[in-house]
């Protein structure tokens, strides 16, 4: 007890230094709490909320089948539940609104085991044949109401519909409308239900569906069944079948889950462990200062275990004060993390279970953290004999001179400059700690930095270098190249008009095969252009081959100069193509030809179906092609633009909050380490003053140290973040981004002043506290 | 002889926590530019402070103290730290040499301090130590380490050598050889040379003894025949 006394009593001397230490523990233990209770919220809000809702396992699209169809496919093996609907995307009009929306429409499930069931959050469910449910997400970003009314044009009839209800969907928990959009546009883009009669009957699909999904069997997987489902929907004009791995919203979800918590896992290990050192490094300069106490303590015949008990008192009070602090930072802001997230994806509750085993798991790791580093420190102190501690400890051997070995160094130094570099070459495991320290620091400022340099990265590779046009048509059906460019080019005010045709395909090499999208595009464009991220350069696609992303090429096994097969439903028979290009695309990845060689490859007359167009009046097009029929939606690049700001805004406040972290890191480590040393140099710069040498000339010593120290911190901090951009490049889904390893030059200036201010600031402290020496007490301690 | 260190009324009180300690008790001396004065009293006696005081390290609470008319009681940060860069040189009991600094190196280090500075090199050779000019001071013997110390106090050729305990934690043979150094650059010089100690014996050596006693001198003993170190008995 009176040991434990002791130990408080000293940790409260030493206050600032323990306290910083803690705070290191601490930002480890908040990002491993806030960012572990947030991602395992929405992992286990995910599983239950498709439990309930039953989210299908398997997803295909057909041109059109029976709906009888269920009964036969439920007979398949490993195929627990069938459900089939109807799904059409169509242009939708509400009052007083000018901008064009697409609405995916889907027949509302029918019958109760039905697959992928909306979760209703306004009004009720539909009763009459004109009601409709909107998608949440549409229906509040439109600020509507239950009773509202919305038209829904398909083939150029408009049909009416009467807002019942507001609902969640497990298929649109991240809603976008294809991969291409890649930021959810809530005001264009939306998804809804009709009853499956007034939808069949809108379309001409009485008794017909072209959308099955699949619920397997406990034990079975997608590969059991894909064979059997393919066999069996391709008579149907199977378009794609995909596992639930593949389906936008969940693979996004997913990515989103996995990512934070391999950041939360990672970085509060590294920040912990940082803790670690520190404590180890400040055990043991106490341990040298207390060896008289030591010995003492020994010679009245206490145990070696309980003066290392003892010194494990420091450590752990240190961490769980810290561990404390970061859970209960970490808590309070899980709710406005899960604010953040909830933002994007969409599920009728974030509930966690998991939140008390963290705080435990957390609590434990910063207990652990903090014993761990200061038995490092104090295990030296047990193995000492009491007449050994009792004597001051004997200078280290001087094995060799640095400044020997490298003499060309005196040359461009003082004395003061001599003792700098001894003490770093002589005090190593501290020197490596503090590179290490400004290297992670670095590394984190320039990472978060260049999260933002990538988004507007990503802005240019979207909107300057590759998508150069002011909007794009997307039909309905595909029409002939021909009368889609010339009828757009005759609309006023549309300077350049080129078609554009999308369609999706299965790349087959020998037994792997991948779904991708085939976009025929004008070679030449002036409005379109492929960009490759890792020449820099734009790729024109050319006669009788592909150009494949990096991500479906590696999927597919294959490289420049391969042959693969492609099947598609247009084709008779699977037929080959080489592989002319493979590229790397900051966004999307996609597989290009030039149009007109897509429409000789897949043998159909050169076709759009979509038209990219240069206009300074994007308004008057959408105005003049309100009432187009085969208008299925108009994609407006500067709205495209406004919703990757907007979600890119909210991710702005984490990275600030990570950024500020990376200078407190580096702050803290300097400081500490700063301190840790000030101590134990104490009399050293104390008999400098009484040589007549100014503080500030004292302060150099220190300072010089530790801006040597720094700059090679943040040398390496330059390939460390590139480390961490790789290590980042394995978290994220190459399938969907591509994230360039190269960090540009203004997030590595960010970085440089971030650890640089660090420094500084704790170099003036240094200076303050030298000042601040009592030279006559410091001078009375004996070593 | 001229009087370069002259205290009036010098009086030093340290508060430890709720209890206030006298060190000096209005204390008045001075001290003569050439002198060989040893400053002798028991423990607590006040003669460190006083030596601090000398040294510009510390200021009194109450009383004056001026070296060459200029009172160091009432001097800047600044203006202390320059007489100490220019005006003294220290020697401690326990060396206090920068691990990190060879022996060279450590007199070099005082001596780029200096407007007048003696050779390093030559010291050393003063001080019988030219062959470890290149060796750090955990590598060298508690009395080489201090001839290493005074070397380096030297370097700056201060008017006034203050030393604490100089022989305090050497043996006899190498506490006489210190003291040569010390009487050497009083009398070569001409420089003042201030020792404190408890060991009565090397009083015989000085100009002038000061005994230290409660914080007060309680006498001044002048002494016209010097012995030589050899002679002090230990």
């Amino acid at each position: 007890m009176i040991l434990l006394k002791k130990a408080l009593r000293a940790m409260w001397k030493n206050k600032k230094t323990y306290i910083a230490c803690a705070l290191l523990i601490s930002v480890g233990i908040f990002i491993y709490v806030s960012m572990g209770i947030t991602s395992f919220a929405f992992e286990d809000s995910m599983h239950i909320y498709y439990r309930d809702y039953r989210m299908a396992d398997v997803f295909s699209r057909i041109s059109r089948a029976p709906r009888s169809i269920e009964e036969d496919l439920a007979q398949t093996p490993g195929i627990n539940t069938v459900s089939a609907r109807i799904t059409y995307d169509a242009r939708a009009e509400l009052k007083g609104v000018d901008r064009r929306m697409t609405l995916r429409l889907m027949s509302a499930p029918y019958r109760e085991d039905s697959l992928n069931l909306p979760h209703i959050t306004y009004g009720d469910t539909l009763v009459n044949d004109n009601d409709i449910i909107l998608g949440e997400d549409f229906f509040l970003a439109h600020e509507l109401q239950i009773g509202n009314s919305i038209d829904i044009i398909i083939r150029g009839r408009q049909f009416s519909f009467n807002i019942a209800a507001a609902a969640l969907s497990p298929e649109f928990v991240y809603a976008i409308q294809d991969i291409t959009q890649l930021y959810p546009d809530d005001l264009s883009f939306g998804y809804a239900y009709i009853n499956y009669d007034v939808l069949a009957s809108m379309l001409d699909m009485r008794g017909m569906v072209n959308d099955i999904s699949f619920l397997l069997s406990p034990g079975y997987e997608f590969d059991d069944v894909k064979v059997e489902l393919e066999d069996r929907l391709t008579r149907y004009g199977l378009i794609s079948l995909i596992s639930r791995d593949d389906q936008i919203s969940h693979s996004l979800l997913e990515m989103q889950i996995q990512s934070v918590q391999s950041m939360s896992q990672s970085l509060s290990i590294v920040f912990v462990a940082g803790s670690m050192v520190m404590l180890y490094l400040m055990l043991k300069r106490i341990i040298e200062q207390d060896r008289g106490q030591i010995g003492t303590l020994k010679a009245f015949g206490f145990k070696n275990s309980e003066i290392l008990l003892h010194y494990l008192t420091y450590g752990a009070v240190t961490g769980l004060l810290g561990g404390i602090i970061g859970v209960i930072l970490g808590y309070l802001s899980t709710g406005y993390m899960i604010d953040i997230y909830s933002d994007f994806f969409k599920m009728p509750e974030v509930v966690s279970y998991q939140s008390g085993a963290i705080i435990m798991q957390a609590l434990l790791i910063a207990l652990a953290g903090g014993v761990l580093g200061s038995f490092m420190g104090a295990y030296s102190a047990v193995n000492l004999s009491p007449a050994q501690a009792m004597r001051p400890e004997a200078p280290k051997p001087v094995k060799y001179d640095i400044l020997s070995l490298f003499p060309f160094i005196k040359i461009f130094l003082n004395s003061r400059g001599f003792i700098a570099v001894r003490s770093i070459d002589r005090n190593r495991v501290r020197s490596v700690f503090i590179i290490a320290g400004v290297m992670f620091s670095f590394g984190i400022i320039a990472f978060m930095n260049s999260m933002t340099d990538m988004v507007d990265m990503m802005m240019i590779d979207q909107f300057e270098r590759s998508r150069m046009y002011d909007g794009r048509i997307n039909f309905v059906n595909p029409i002939s190249v021909v009368h889609a460019v010339s009828a757009l080019h005759g609309i006023e005010g549309v300077e350049l008009a080129e078609a554009v045709f999308e369609t999706p395909v299965m790349l087959i090499n020998r037994h792997i095969e991948e779904g991708a999208l085939i976009t025929g595009v004008n070679p030449y464009s002036d409005l379109f252009q492929i960009f490759d991220m890792n020449t820099g350069t734009h790729i024109v696609p050319s006669r009788g081959g592909l150009v494949l992303s990096l991500a479906t090429a590696e999927n597919l096994a294959v490289s420049k100069g391969d042959r693969v097969y492609i099947s598609s439903p247009l084709l008779a028979y699977n037929r080959p193509i080489y592989i002319r290009e493979i590229i790397s695309e900051m966004v999307g990845g996609g597989s290009y030809m030039p149009l007109y060689d897509l429409a000789d490859f897949l043998d159909i007359p050169p076709m759009a179906s979509s038209v990219i167009l240069r206009t300074d009046s994007l308004s008057h097009v959408v105005e003049y092609l309100r009432e187009g029929e085969n208008i299925l939606s108009i994609d407006d690049i500067n709205d495209s633009q406004a919703a990757m700001l907007e979600m890119m805004a909210t991710y702005d406040v984490l990275m600030r909050t990570m950024w500020i972290m990376g200078i407190f890191v580096a702050f803290a480590i300097i400081y500490n380490t700063s301190s840790i040393s000030l101590n134990e140099r104490k009399r050293e710069y104390a008999t400098l003053r009484v040589l007549g040498l100014e503080v500030g000339e004292v302060a150099e010593i220190m300072s010089f140290e530790y801006w040597l120290l720094a700059i090679i911190g943040m040398l390496l901090g330059v390939p460390f973040t590139r480390l961490l951009r790789m290590s980042m490049v394995e978290v994220i889904d190459v399938d969907l981004f591509a994230i360039p390893l190269h960090t540009e030059p203004g997030a590595l200036i960010a970085a440089l002043f971030g650890c640089s201010v660090a420094v500084f600031i704790s170099n003036y402290i240094s200076k303050r506290a030298i000042r601040k020496f009592d030279i006559v007490e410091v001078l009375k301690e004996r070593e | 002889m001229e009087a370069i260190i002259t205290a009036k009324d010098l009086t030093k009180v340290y508060i430890m926590g709720e209890v206030k300690v006298e060190a000096l008790r209005g204390v008045d001396f001075d001290i003569y530019g050439g002198e060989f004065v040893v400053i002798l009293g028991p423990s607590g006696s006040g003669k460190s402070t006083m030596l601090n005081m000398i040294g510009g390290i510390d200021i009194p609470t109450r009383g004056s103290i001026t070296y060459k008319g200029k009172d160091l009681a009432q001097a800047s940060e600044k203006e202390l730290t320059n007489y100490r860069r220019l005006a003294v040189g220290f020697v401690f009991q326990f060396y206090n040499l920068i691990p990190n600094l060879s022996a060279k190196e450590n007199i070099e280090l005082a001596a780029e301090l200096s407007k007048d500075p003696k050779s390093p090199l030559e010291l050393l050779e003063k001080v019988g130590l030219l062959e470890r000019a290149s060796n750090f001071p955990s590598q060298m013997s508690g009395g080489e380490q201090q001839r290493v110390a005074i070397a380096r106090a030297l370097s700056k050729n201060p008017d006034i050598l203050l030393c604490d305990e100089p022989t305090g934690a050497l043996d006899i043979k190498t506490g006489i050889h210190v003291l040569n150094v010390l009487r050497d650059f009083n009398k070569d010089y001409g420089k003042t040379v201030i020792i404190i100690t408890h060991n009565a014996g090397i009083g015989a050596m000085a100009d002038r003894v000061f005994h230290i006693k409660d914080g007060l001198i309680d006498k001044v003993i002048i002494n016209d025949n010097p012995i030589s170190p050899e002679e002090v008995a230990w």
